[in-house]
């Protein structure tokens, strides 16, 4: 299911715990370096503050794509911009599969940035026009996605999201069966919560 | 840390037994750290504090009166520097930790209370008239006294935001003020030479060896004014823009080879941020130019895109050029 390798996730974490050790002291350099010598991963993960522009410049990129697509096709209309919106988040979820595959970006600031703007696209593409109970709708469609995205890419970012929205789920059905429900709904929610605490 | 996983080291000999008996002690013997957890409410408590008071003493502002106010701030403010000059090490040209947890947040409320104090009395007694030149300055000499004694880089970059107002009030004629005209150009040259002299300043600072550890503050505040100030002079001149993008150019020049000598990936992004919008200001005014039809927008939304995946590529180029001399993290 995962997209990455999964040796080269083991190494990721490797990496990290050895990490960990070394800089509390348990193990020493040379030990150390022997570790990262043979947990050799091909994951590019850079710099934090690298991170953060990489985002930022791919934002700028796709946000002047959208509007330069929306020129060209001469989009408009409610139902023009969903297909637009659906339209952008398969393409970025495109790009992320083939940047996974081809470059292995894990946690580069492209690949976090591109699955939050598919869950955005979603969202856009749910809230143009008003239908019935839509709030519900949107909250599942998104925790189905941000979950599938949280498994298949390892990103703790989207496994959060998908955390909240089942709560907000549970809690938008839950309220809808009276005045009894909606005050032992943050009890229903403490309950959910302690148990996907204990699923851990 | 996952004592099966260094196990599976161990029996890949990968770790002796010391090492794994070290590793399994320390876990036996790792408390759970609340040290963040606790600084981060404390600090949620002193926001909460000072706009809790704020909004009461608004609403009840006919009540409770203008000297009672005034005087409650002052012996609040009076009372957290006498607790800290009471508890503070004192001063030292090297860094000095504080002496509790408590302390670094007593100050920062003793200096926030501080500003309120002069703030509120020139708002309703107006105290200094229409010098306000000196209602920045007096606080700005008395927060950097702060930050230099006590040795806090929250008060200290209190104090550049203070000195920056100071700078912009004194260099700007009041009227200007007055009527809100923000556009005037000498905000403009006030912010550059603010910039530039917080960055020369960093510099001195560790060359002096005074309080080295406020260089990084110092410098952050410096670049971000010093850039904010010449794209806003590259904005507003427009006649001679080409000219001054060549003078951008140069002084980008500096932060970029300063943010490789320092191996700094935060200045070397934010360098090549701040040069990609004048850069694309440049381009984009060459492509208007020639009108606002169809044809250049769709050329300047290919130059948006085109362009950042250029700098994307850039920086990670620079990204693998600055990990190679990454030593054991």
């Amino acid at each position: 299911m995962t997209a990455y390798n999964k040796k080269n996730l083991y190494n990721k974490y490797a990496q990290e715990q050895s990490s960990f050790a070394f800089r509390s002291q348990c193990i020493d350099e040379s030990t150390y370096k022997k570790i990262l010598e043979t947990h050799v991963d091909n994951l590019y993960t850079p710099n934090f503050f690298i991170r953060i522009g990489l985002a930022l410049l791919t934002l700028v990129a796709i946000a002047s794509l959208f509007l330069l697509i929306a020129l060209f096709t001469h989009v408009s209309g409610e139902d023009g911009f969903i297909g637009l919106c659906v339209f952008f988040a398969i393409m970025c979820y495109g790009s992320l599969e083939l940047m996974v595959h081809v470059k292995n970006y894990y946690n580069a600031g492209i690949d976090n940035l591109l699955m939050a703007l598919i869950v955005l696209f979603f969202i856009i593409s749910l809230s143009i026009s008003e239908f019935p109970n839509q709030y519900e709708v949107i909250s599942f469609t998104i925790m189905i996605v941000s979950l599938f995205l949280a498994i298949r890419f390892t990103d703790a970012f989207m496994s959060i999201l998908a955390y909240v929205n089942c709560i907000g789920v549970i809690f938008l059905i839950y309220t809808k069966f009276g005045t009894f429900t909606k005050a032992t709904a943050p009890f229903v929610i403490m309950i959910v919560s302690l148990y996907e605490l204990t699923l851990q | 840390m996952n004592i099966d996983f260094f196990e599976k080291l161990y029996h890949e000999q990968l770790i002796t037994e010391t090492d794994l008996e070290k590793i399994k002690v320390f876990k036996t013997n790792q408390s759970v750290s609340v040290h963040w957890d606790l600084r981060m409410l404390l600090y949620l408590g002193m926001v909460s504090l000072t706009s809790g008071l704020g909004i009461i003493i608004y609403k009840n502002i006919d009540t409770i009166g203008h000297e009672t106010i005034l005087i409650t701030i002052a012996i609040c403010c009076i009372a957290c520097f006498f607790y800290c000059i009471k508890k503070s090490k004192g001063y030292s040209n090297k860094k000095v930790e504080s002496p509790n947890i408590w302390f670094d947040y007593v100050l920062l409320l003793g200096c926030t209370l501080m500003i309120t104090f002069v703030g509120y009395i020139q708002y309703q007694y107006n105290v200094f008239g229409d010098r306000w030149g000196i209602a920045t300055f007096i606080p700005m000499v008395l927060l950097f006294t702060a930050a230099y004694y006590f040795d806090h880089l929250g008060v200290l970059s209190l104090a550049i935001a203070n000195l920056a107002a100071w700078v912009s009030i004194t260099a700007t004629p009041l009227q200007i003020i007055k009527d809100n005209d923000f556009n005037d150009e000498r905000i403009i040259y006030s912010g550059l030479i603010l910039g530039a002299g917080l960055i020369v300043f960093s510099f001195a600072t560790i060359r002096r060896n005074i309080k080295a550890h406020f260089a990084f503050t110092y410098k952050n505040f410096g670049t971000h004014i010093f850039f904010i100030a010449a794209l806003a002079a590259l904005f507003h001149f427009h006649n001679i823009y080409l000219l001054l993008f060549l003078a951008f150019l140069a002084s980008g020049l500096f932060f970029y080879k300063n943010a490789l000598e320092e191996r700094s990936f935060y200045f070397l992004v934010v360098t090549f941020l701040y040069l990609y919008i004048g850069l694309s200001y440049v381009v984009l005014n060459f492509l208007w130019s020639f009108g606002y039809d169809d044809g250049s927008s769709y050329l300047a939304l290919f130059y948006i895109i085109i362009s950042g995946i250029g700098l994307i590529r850039l920086m990670m180029y620079y990204n693998k050029i600055l990990k190679k001399y990454d030593s054991i993290q």
